[in-house]
C-alpha cells in the first residue's frame, strides 16, 4: 500500500511536469489521462510496396505496484501474414463484415515485423522478443509478442525503448490496409498491451492484458501522447488522429507531416492522392472530412450528422475533450475500412448517389463518432467486454438517430417503407432465432454464429433503452454523466458501470417498480434469458347475490336468490397474465373499462401466471401489458394486449397495401405474355 | 398507317371497351382478393384481439410488421409463399384473356361469349407463344447479365469508384429495356399474326412478329414509346395523390383504396390501348401491303352468298387492295355481321363507316354458319 501511495504521488508529479512541458491540445493545458504509453514515431510510406517503415520510441510507465520482468506487445497486422493466424482461421479464411480477402494477390498479405529493440543503454533486446499466444494454442499466430527485460521494471519507473519496424499493409478487407492508392493505416505499429494491476477491472493479481487479434474482437490500450512524423509522396493528402503541427517538403518528391495527439489510446492515419478535404467547425472543434471525389455531394451528410453527434454527446454524456475530428470517406475498394473508430479519427462510408432515404452515412458517422466516448475516452476492454463499447455506443446511436431523423424513419425513410434505428436493433435482437446464443459479457472472440453482433451491439442497445424508459431520461442521463465523470480516460468494467446504475438509478427504480435494479442488470448482461409476457385473457363475470342457507342470530335462514341483497358490484373482472420468457422485469398493466375508466397497476412479473381481479360495475374491454412500451426487451408485442373490441382499421390498411402490391406484381408479370 | 392514327385508333378501341377492360380488371382483382382476404384472416387470427394494430392506421411502424411476422406470422408467411402459385395462375389466366382481347379487336365489338370463346379458342397457341416470349426475355436478360458481369470483371480494376459499376449496370438495364420493347412489340404482333392466320405455328408467328417490328422499326418503336408516355405520367400522378392523401384515417383508407383500384383499372386500359394501337398498325399494314394474300376468289364466293351486299363488298375489297391510299375506306368484317346476330347478350359495338353495313346485318343471319368456318381466312380490317 505504501509503495502504491508513493507511486500515486510520483504519477501525479510526473503528469503535472509532463503537461507543463508538452504542447497540449486540451482546454485546460493539463494531462487528461495517466499517459502510460507514449509514442514518438517516425515512418515512411512506400506507396508502391505498400509498406510503412520506421522507428518508434516507446515511453512506458509502470503505474502498477508490481515489478515487471516482461512487456507484452500487439503486432496486430501479423493477423494477415498467412492463413494460419488466429484471425484468418476464425474468420473462415479471411473475411470481415462480408468483405473477403483477395488471397490470389501476393500484395494482399500483411505483417508487422520488428527488426530491432534497444533500450536507453543502446542494448539490443530483439533476441528476447518472442511470439506468444495467450488466448489459444495456435503457435502460428504472431499477433502478440513478449519482450523479456534484461532488468526488472520497478513500480513508477518508466522504460524507454527504440523499436525499428516495418509494416506491410494488407489489401483492405478488415479495417486496415490499402486499396490502390488509398491507405487506411490502423493497428499498424508495435503497440504495448495493458498491464492491469490488482484492482483494475476486477483483477485479483497483476497481469498483462494483451490478447491476440481475433476475427470478432477489437482492441484495448492505455492512454498516452503520440508524436508522429509521416513521410508520404508529396501528392498524397493525409489525415490522422491528433492535430497537424507542421508539414515539410522532403526529398525525392515526398513530404513529412508531423502530428500530435494527447491523451489518446491509439493513432491511425489515412492518405490518398484523391481525397477532397472539406472542413467545418463545431464550437472550437475542427472537422475535416476526407471525401472521395464521387461522394463530394454527400460531405454535408457527414458534417451535419457529426455536428449532431458532437452536440448530443456533449449535452448528455460529457464534453468532447479534443480539438479535431477527422472523418474518412473510403472508396468502394476500401470499404473494408469503412465504419471504424479511432481516437479523433473515424471512417464512415457511402455510395455514389445514395438516396437520402437510406441514412447509412449519417448512421455510421454518429456511431463511429460515439466510439470516441465509448472506447476512446471511456476506455473499456473491447476484447473482453465488447458490449460496453459497441452496446453502449449503439444505444446512443439509436437515441441520436431516432431523435434527429424520426423514431419510425431514422434508418430507412421511403414512402413505401420506413424503419427507425432502435426498431432495426429490436428487429436484430428480439426477433432473431439466435437471441439466446450467448450472454452479453462474453469474451468477444468466443462468440460464434453471429453472436458477436447480436450480443455486443443489438441486445445492449435494447436493454439499455429499456432501462432508459423505465428510469426516465433524466435519471438515465445522470447515469451517463456520472459514468463519464468518474471513468473518463480510465478502464471501466461492467461492474463499474453497474455500480453507477445502482447508485444513481436504484432508488427511483425501486420506488417505481418495487423491484431490485440489480436483477435487471444481471439478467440483461450475464444471462441469455429472453423476456416475453402475455396477456392471456380477460373475463367479466356477473356477480351473483349471495343466497342459500345461513345462520343468523341462532336462526337458520334460507335466503332465496330473489330475496338476496344485491351485490355491491356488478362484475368480477379478471385479467389473466402469463410469463412465457425466463427474464423477469416489473411491468405496468393498464386496464380499460367499458365506461371509459382506466386503471394502471404494476406487476413484478415474477410468477409464471398472474391474475388481476377487479370488482366493478363496468366490464373490462381491454388490457395491456406495458402500455407505454417501456419494456423493449419483450420479444413478442402481439401478445401484450387483449381487447374485446379490436380496431380493424390497422389490419385493413395492411390488407389494402398487400392487395395493391400483389395487384402490381401480378400485372407486371402479365407483361411477359 | 401513321403513328398518330394508330395511337388514336388504339385509344378509341380502349375507350370503347370498358366492359372488356373491366373483365381484365375484375379477374385480376378477384384472384388477388383471394390472397388478400386470406392475408386479412391470417392477420385477424394472429393478432385479432391484440391492440398492436390500434395505432397502425395513423402511423406505419416497421416493428409492428416485424413482430407479427415473427410471432404470429406462420399463416401470413404461408400465404406469401403461395403467391408464387398465384402468380403462375395469373400468368396463365392472362394468356387466356389476351385471346379474348384479340378476338374482340378482330370483331370490333365485345360480348362475354365472344370474348371467352376467343380466349378459349386461342389459349393453346398463345400459351406456346407466351412461353417462347418468356424464354426469350430470360435469354436476353441472361446474356445481358453475363456480358455486364464479364465487362465488370475485365475492367473493374480500372473502376475508381462504384459509379462505374452503377453506370455499367444501368447501361445493361437500359439495353434490356430497349430490347424488351422490341420483344414486347414482337410478341404483340405475333399474337395478331397467329390469330389472324389461325395458325398454330407460334414459332413462325414470333419470327414474323420480330421481322415485322424490324421492317417498321422506327415507326412502331416510336409508337410504343408514345404509348408509354401517358402511363408514366399517370403513375407519377398516382404516387403524388397517394402520398398527399395517405391512409391515416378510415376515410383516407377508403379513398386510397378507390384510387388504387382506379389506377389498376386504368392500367388495364393502357394495356388495351397499347394492344389496340399495335393491332391497328399491324392490321392496316397487312391490308395495305398485301402481306397476306387475300383469297379473293373465295371471298367472292362467300360474298356472292350475301345477296345484294356481296357485290358491294367485293367491289370495295378490290378497291382497297388495289390501291395504296392510306385513307382506306373500311369494310365491315363479314364475320362480325354474322356474330352480331348470333350473340343474344348486350354488346359493346363500334361505329361503322357505312350505314349499309347496319342494314345488311339481318341479311347475313342466314349465312352465319358459313362465315363461322371462314372467319379467319382473311384479315378483318379494324375500324380506322
Amino acid at each position: 500500500m505504501k509503495k502504491f501511495s508513493f507511486c500515486l504521488v510520483f504519477t501525479i508529479l510526473f503528469v503535472f511536469l509532463q503537461s507543463a512541458n508538452s504542447q497540449t491540445i486540451n482546454n485546460k493545458n493539463k494531462a487528461l489521462s495517466e499517459r502510460i504509453a507514449n509514442y514518438d514515431i517516425s515512418v515512411k510510406l512506400d506507396s508502391e510496396a505498400k509498406t510503412v517503415s520506421g522507428e518508434l520510441t516507446l515511453n512506458w510507465k509502470n503505474t502498477s505496484p508490481d515489478t515487471l520482468n516482461e512487456l507484452h506487445f500487439h503486432l496486430y497486422l501479423n493477423a494477415f501474414k498467412n492463413t494460419q493466424s488466429t484471425f484468418m482461421q476464425e474468420s473462415g479464411g479471411g473475411a470481415l463484415r462480408g468483405v473477403g480477402m483477395d488471397k490470389n494477390d501476393v500484395l494482399s498479405w500483411g505483417y508487422c515485423q520488428v527488426s530491432s529493440i534497444t533500450n536507453t543503454k543502446k542494448e539490443e533486446l530483439i533476441n528476447s522478443f518472442s511470439y506468444i499466444q495467450p488466448d489459444n494454442k495456435n503457435t502460428h499466430d504472431q499477433t502478440v509478442a513478449k519482450l523479456m527485460l534484461n532488468q526488472p521494471l520497478n513500480p513508477c519507473e518508466t522504460i524507454e525503448l527504440k523499436i525499428k519496424f516495418e509494416t506491410k499493409l494488407p489489401k483492405i478487407f478488415a479495417r486496415s490496409g490499402f486499396a490502390d492508392n488509398y491507405f487506411l493505416v490502423g493497428q499498424w505499429f508495435p503497440k504495448i498491451g495493458v498491464y492491469e494491476h490488482s484492482g483494475i477491472r476486477g483483477a485479483k493479481n497483476g497481469q498483462w492484458n494483451c490478447h491476440q487479434y481475433h476475427a470478432s474482437s477489437e482492441f484495448y490500450a492505455d492512454f498516452g501522447v503520440y508524436k508522429v512524423d509521416i513521410n508520404v509522396p508529396s501528392e498524397f493528402i493525409v489525415g490522422a488522429t491528433g492535430i497537424l503541427l507542421n508539414e515539410k517538403t522532403g526529398s525525392e518528391g515526398t513530404k513529412t507531416l508531423s502530428y500530435l495527439a494527447e491523451d489518446v489510446l491509439d493513432f491511425a492515419w489515412t492518405c490518398s492522392p484523391k481525397f477532397k478535404v472539406i472542413e467545418s467547425e463545431w464550437n472550437d472543434v475542427k472537422i475535416s472530412v476526407m471525401m472521395q471525389p464521387d461522394h463530394l455531394k454527400q460531405a454535408d451528410r457527414y458534417i451535419e450528422s457529426l455536428k449532431i453527434a458532437l452536440e448530443y454527446f456533449t449535452e448528455h454524456v460529457g464534453p468532447y475533450p479534443y480539438k479535431h475530428v477527422t472523418v474518412v470517406d473510403p472508396p468502394l475498394k476500401g470499404m473494408g475500412s469503412a465504419g471504424m473508430e479511432y481516437p479523433m479519427f473515424i471512417t464512415a462510408g457511402t455510395l455514389w448517389k445514395l438516396p437520402d432515404g437510406l441514412r447509412f452515412p449519417e448512421n455510421v458517422t454518429i456511431h463511429e463518432f460515439g466510439h470516441n466516448y465509448f472506447m476512446a475516452i471511456l476506455a473499456t476492454n473491447e476484447f473482453e467486454e465488447a458490449w460496453m463499447d459497441e452496446g453502449m455506443n449503439t444505444y446512443f446511436e439509436t437515441r441520436i438517430m431516432d431523435e434527429s431523423y424520426g423514431v419510425h424513419s431514422a434508418w430507412i425513410d421511403f414512402d413505401f417503407y420506413k424503419q427507425g434505428d432502435l426498431e432495426s436493433k429490436i428487429t436484430g435482437y428480439n426477433y432473431s432465432e439466435k437471441n439466446k446464443i450467448a450472454p452479453s459479457n462474453q469474451f468477444s472472440w468466443l462468440y460464434t454464429s453471429g453472436g458477436y453482433g447480436m450480443m455486443s451491439y443489438n441486445k445492449p442497445a435494447v436493454f439499455l433503452s429499456t432501462l432508459d424508459k423505465m428510469l426516465g431520461r433524466e435519471t438515465m442521463d445522470n447515469i451517463w454523466k456520472t459514468y463519464y465523470k468518474r471513468w473518463k480516460f480510465k478502464h471501466p468494467s461492467t461492474k463499474d458501470f453497474c455500480d453507477i446504475v445502482k447508485e444513481v438509478g436504484a432508488i427511483k427504480y425501486e420506488k417505481l417498480y418495487q423491484s431490485n435494479i440489480k436483477d435487471f442488470l444481471y439478467q440483461s448482461i450475464y444471462t441469455t434469458r429472453v423476456c416475453d409476457y402475455k396477456l392471456n385473457s380477460i373475463s367479466n363475470t356477473k356477480i351473483e347475490p349471495d343466497y342459500g342457507l345461513y345462520k343468523k342470530d341462532g336462526k337458520n335462514l334460507n335466503i332465496r336468490k330473489e330475496d338476496a341483497p344485491q351485490p355491491k358490484f356488478k362484475y368480477l373482472s379478471k385479467v389473466n397474465l402469463l410469463r412465457l420468457g425466463e427474464f423477469t422485469v416489473p411491468v405496468e398493466i393498464k386496464v380499460t373499462f367499458a365506461n371509459g375508466e382506466e386503471k394502471t397497476t404494476v406487476w413484478d412479473g415474477k410468477e409464471r401466471a398472474h391474475i388481476i381481479k377487479f370488482n366493478t360495475d363496468s366490464k373490462i374491454i381491454s388490457a395491456q401489458i406495458d402500455p407505454d412500451y417501456k419494456n423493449i426487451l419483450d420479444i413478442n408485442l402481439s401478445n401484450n394486449s387483449y381487447t374485446l373490441k379490436p380496431k380493424k382499421s390497422g389490419l385493413w390498411k395492411l390488407t389494402v397495401k398487400f392487395l395493391f402490391a400483389i395487384q402490381n406484381v401480378f400485372q407486371f408479370f402479365s407483361a411477359f405474355i | 398507317m401513321t403513328i398518330k392514327k394508330a395511337y388514336t385508333n388504339g385509344f378509341q378501341l380502349a375507350i370503347r371497351s370498358p366492359r372488356m377492360i373491366f373483365t381484365l380488371y375484375i379477374t385480376n382483382f378477384l384472384l388477388v382478393a383471394l390472397f388478400a382476404l386470406s392475408f386479412n384472416s391470417a392477420l385477424q387470427s394472429a393478432v385479432g384481439n391484440s391492440m398492436l394494430f390500434d395505432n397502425f392506421l395513423k402511423n406505419d411502424n416497421s416493428l409492428v410488421l416485424s413482430d407479427i411476422l415473427n410471432n404470429g406470422g406462420e399463416g401470413i408467411l404461408a400465404i406469401i409463399g403461395q403467391l408464387r402459385w398465384g402468380l403462375i395462375a395469373y400468368w396463365l389466366l392472362n394468356i387466356f384473356l389476351v385471346g379474348g382481347i384479340i378476338r374482340t379487336f378482330n370483331k370490333q365489338r365485345y360480348s362475354l361469349n365472344m370474348f371467352f370463346g376467343g380466349a378459349g379458342h386461342n389459349f393453346p397457341k398463345l400459351l406456346g407463344l407466351s412461353i417462347l416470349i418468356t424464354l426469350t426475355h430470360l435469354i436476353v436478360i441472361g446474356l445481358i447479365v453475363f456480358t455486364t458481369s464479364l465487362g465488370i470483371d475485365q475492367f473493374s480494376h480500372k473502376f475508381e469508384s462504384e459509379r462505374m459499376y452503377v453506370i455499367t449496370v444501368a447501361i445493361g438495364f437500359l439495353v434490356y429495356l430497349l430490347i424488351a420493347v422490341i420483344l414486347f412489340l414482337a410478341s404483340d404482333v405475333s399474337k395478331f399474326y397467329l390469330l389472324l392466320n389461325d395458325s398454330n405455328n407460334f414459332l413462325k408467328a414470333y419470327f414474323k412478329g420480330i421481322g415485322f417490328v424490324f421492317r417498321k422499326f422506327l415507326k412502331i418503336y416510336a409508337l410504343y414509346i408514345a404509348l408509354l408516355i401517358v402511363p408514366v405520367i399517370s403513375f407519377y400522378l398516382f404516387t403524388k395523390i397517394n402520398g398527399d392523401i395517405g391512409m391515416n384515417t378510415g376515410v383516407g383508407l377508403l379513398i386510397i383504396f378507390g384510387i388504387q383500384q382506379v389506377f389498376v383499372y386504368i392500367r388495364f386500359g393502357f394495356r388495351v390501348w397499347i394492344l389496340g394501337s399495335i393491332f391497328e398498325f399491324y392490321a392496316d399494314d397487312l391490308l395495305l401491303n398485301n402481306r397476306i394474300a387475300l383469297d379473293k376468289e373465295r371471298l367472292s364466293e362467300l360474298a356472292a352468298q350475301k345477296a345484294d351486299l356481296s357485290k358491294m363488298m367485293i367491289a370495295k375489297v378490290e378497291a382497297e387492295t388495289s390501291t395504296n391510299d392510306v385513307e382506306l375506306e373500311i369494310i365491315p368484317p363479314v364475320s362480325d355481321l354474322e356474330e352480331k346476330t348470333v350473340d343474344t347478350e348486350t354488346e359493346e359495338t363500334f361505329d361503322y363507316d357505312f350505314e349499309e353495313q347496319k342494314d345488311s346485318e339481318n341479311q347475313n343471319d342466314q349465312n352465319d354458319e358459313d362465315f363461322e368456318d371462314n372467319e379467319n381466312d382473311y384479315p378483318e380490317k379494324p375500324v380506322g
